[in-house]
């Protein structure tokens, strides 16, 4: 091997082990989060020197069990230690155990030493040792197993130098297997099969027999298919199954009994405690609740603090660029385009900061696998996972970081469902249109105390709930997936977060947002300035002659000439001509061009309706009851008022159901991996709106 | 036989036979294999999953397969 090139490195271990943390203490933020390749499972790639003139290439692969896939996520880790071409093959494994689940971390331990790859065992969480009362005979067991133990602990560095120095003379690893339990558990088929494949190893095609992964030129039907081999039922092949893992239990309870020690009188109760409260049937809900609104109530209230800071921020830019530069089309793309576009991406890290703040301190102390304990049974009928309650309610501060944070769900399905339906819980983007039209037609009386636009409002949250559980019915009886889903999960040990791996998660997604969402959003805000600016013509660039000879006679300010000429433009640009020749597809929803402009400028945001309204009604400010004023005063061609009952009902039915926000786009593309599903998500989320938008109109009207 | 879904909380019993047909692989790679022992822990507010120490692991798993498991009482 070439000494320039890294040294590839495979993290491999059980979920809860602290892996994690092992690789953010060997890369620190020299770290490359992304998607592996069509599938929506994160590839965490990071770099680390192990001497001065030596780096490792470290892949922290999806904590998985064992090497019988039950998900794609493990899918994935058996396709890349199977194939000797994939770019991140490892040149060694170090396998991460968690102290206090030995056993079954050997389990998974015993397969990979089948593999033949070189494989170090560190042994995490070191300072619970003598917590839980543990002793281990290290050197027996390295013998036992065949392989070089590491204890380590994250918070000090205890061992980390000591991996570094076992990568850098991994070929001196012992590559043997510990165990061959495959010969004992039916000698006549497996070396008929070895004698048939003789340069493959047995393990290895074992392997490829019980699950379908890919594997270097060599293919399942190819194996089961030979004639020399005979084949064997699934039933069968589950039993040979079964009997493995008993030999490898039965070989690691033989291993620990020699080196592994507990001392029960140490071992403390006190995880038991807080899980009385915590799963308490009504103080466990209770506290749970309560945690939900605390968080929610924070990410909205703190990040508007640094959010509008940074909103006002870039208008200040966007105006000082305008007064400095040259006038013209360039410094109108920099100050309308590029930098409200850079805006648009920048508003949305305060939230995504908290938000995954609060959720890696959920994960990180274990209180997570509970709220799934807790969630189960209430979401289980819509294909949803506990988890996917925390993307489901962050949804209503703002669908982005709620996207993202539907990473956390382990299942595949379960997390693809959560992203799709995200979208249709009230997002906080949707509340200025809301508050709007609620109070232009819904009359503000009280029935029993309660106020009719309160009650609208509430109804609108729970519509677009509503809506998120029934589409994520549907979508969980439409979606295939290969594997099958079942109910197994780990509930791990509490623990005291590391605020170290709580910020490099942080800055991971705020930067995996910036880098992939960000260039789209970016992209997109530009395309719609570039409909809003131009139009066919003469039109615009005409605009302010036409404005001052249409109002010559008028004594109008030249603040209200200004405004004048701003509206005459947005009429006259692309997306004026747009909103115009949709009139006819918006009619029978009760809309006329002005708010078809506004539905088309919208995509970029839902928010953006008010303000656009605000410049073709000619209002000067975005200040509500001077907009409200001008949209009640509003009357179509035939004298009759736009905004009346049929059509404010209609426009907040078609804001509950469309997808009206580029970023969400964005986002869905990046988590998903594909522009196929944020297509699928805009055109059906977006014909479902305009149906019920129509069917409400026609029946209000 | 009992079956797993119908023990008392905090009583240790032995896992005596797993039906295949039905329960995860999974949960006999954690361990659910005869002879281990297990013990209910708490069973969600709305009586399902039930979360359970099962060989040293505590895991949480639905009724339903928790019915397939049929064990003894040893405690």
């Amino acid at each position: 091997m070439n000494p320039k090139n890294p040294i590839k490195v495979a993290l491999i271990g059980n979920p809860n082990t602290g892996k994690s943390s092992i690789f953010n203490t060997l890369t620190g933020l020299h770290q490359k989060v992304g998607n592996y390749p069509g599938i929506t499972v994160e590839q965490k790639v990071g770099f680390c020197h192990l001497n001065t003139n030596r780096k490792a290439e470290i892949t922290d692969l999806p904590g998985t069990y064992s090497l019988n896939a039950s998900s794609m996520d493990e899918n994935l880790v058996i396709e890349l230690l199977m194939n000797k071409k994939h770019p991140s093959y490892p040149d060694v494994i170090v396998f991460v155990a968690d102290v206090e689940h030995l056993k079954r971390n050997l389990l998974l331990f015993t397969q990979i030493k089948d593999l033949e790859i070189p494989t170090i065992l560190v042994i995490n969480m070191e300072d619970r040792l003598s917590k839980k009362g543990i002793t281990i005979d290290i050197p027996k067991l390295e013998k036992a197993l065949k392989t070089k133990i590491i204890l380590t602990n994250c918070k000090n560095r205890k061992g980390i130098d000591d991996i570094k120095k076992e990568i850098l003379n991994y070929e001196q690893i012992n590559t043997k297997q510990c165990i061959n339990p495959l010969l004992e558990i039916d000698f006549e088929y497996f070396s008929s099969l070895q004698k048939t494949f003789s340069n493959e190893s047995i393990y290895k095609l074992w392997i490829l027999i019980i699950q379908d992964a890919s594997f270097v030129n060599l293919k399942r039907k190819k194996v089961i298919s030979k004639d020399i081999i005979p084949i064997k039922s699934n039933d069968y092949l589950k039993k040979l199954l079964h009997k493995e893992t008993i030999k490898r239990y039965q070989f690691i309870n033989e291993c620990l009994k020699e080196s592994y020690k507990v001392d029960s009188k140490n071992a403390s109760s006190f995880q038991k405690k807080i899980d009385d409260v915590l799963l308490h049937p009504f103080w466990g809900y209770a506290i749970f609740f309560l945690l939900l609104v605390t968080i929610f109530q924070i990410v909205y209230s703190w990040s508007s603090v640094p959010m509008d800071f940074i909103d006002s921020s870039f208008v200040e830019l966007s105006g000082l660029v305008k007064s400095y530069f040259p006038s013209g089309m360039f410094t109108d793309l920099l100050s309308e385009g590029i930098i409200p576009g850079i805006a648009g991406v920048c508003i949305f890290i305060p939230q995504i900061a908290f938000l995954f703040l609060f959720i890696s301190i959920l994960e990180e102390t274990g209180y997570m696998s509970r709220v799934v304990f807790l969630m189960d049974k209430i979401l289980k009928p819509y294909g949803l996972s506990g988890k996917s309650v925390i993307p489901l309610m962050s949804g209503t501060a703002c669908a982005i970081p709620a996207i993202m944070s539907a990473r956390n769900i382990e299942n595949w399905k379960e997390r693809f469902i959560s992203i799709l339906v995200i979208p249709f819980t009230t997002c906080s983007a949707r509340l200025p249109i809301y508050l709007i039209i609620i109070s232009l037609v819904i009359p503000d009386k009280n029935i029993l105390g309660i106020n009719y636009q309160g009650l609208t409002l509430m109804f609108l949250y729970l519509l677009g709930f509503f809506m998120s559980l029934l589409s994520a019915m549907i979508l969980n009886k439409l979606i295939k997936y290969n594997f099958k889903s079942y109910f197994v999960i780990e509930i791990p040990n509490y623990k005291f977060p590391s605020i170290k791996d709580i910020l490099i998660y942080i800055f991971g997604k705020i930067k995996s947002f910036v880098l992939e969402a960000g260039k789209i959003i970016i992209a997109l805000s530009i395309i719609l300035w570039g409909l809003a600016s131009f139009g066919p013509g003469n039109d615009l660039q005409e605009a302010e002659k036409r404005v001052k000879e249409h109002y010559s006679d008028d004594s109008m300010t030249e603040e209200e000439i200004a405004q004048q000429v701003t509206s005459y433009k947005l009429e006259h640009s692309f997306i004026g001509i747009l909103g115009k020749s949709i009139e006819p597809v918006i009619k029978p929803l009760g809309y006329d061009w002005k708010i078809g402009i506004a539905i088309i400028t919208s995509v970029a945001a839902r928010e953006v309706f008010v303000g656009t309204l605000a410049t073709i009604y000619n209002v000067g400010d975005d200040n509500q009851s001077t907009i409200k004023k001008r949209m009640l005063s509003e009357k179509n061609k035939q004298g009759e008022y736009i905004y009346n009952f049929a059509t404010g009902i209609s426009l907040l039915i078609f804001y509950a159901f469309a997808m009206q926000c580029i970023s969400t786009l964005a986002i869905v593309k990046k988590e998903t991996n594909s522009w196929k599903w944020p297509i699928i998500q805009l055109v059906s989320m977006t014909s479902f709106a305009y149906l019920a938008a129509f069917v409400t109109y026609q029946i209000l009207k | 036989m009992p079956s797993l879904d119908v023990i008392d909380r905090n009583i240790w019993v032995e896992i005596e036979y797993v039906d295949m047909s039905f329960v995860p692989f999974r949960l006999v790679e954690l361990g659910c294999l005869p002879g281990n022992k297990a013990c209910l822990l708490y069973k969600a507010p709305l009586k399902d999953p039930l979360y359970f120490i099962i060989d040293e692991n505590h895991v949480a798993i639905r009724r339903d397969i928790a019915k397939k498991i049929q064990v003894k009482i040893i405690d």
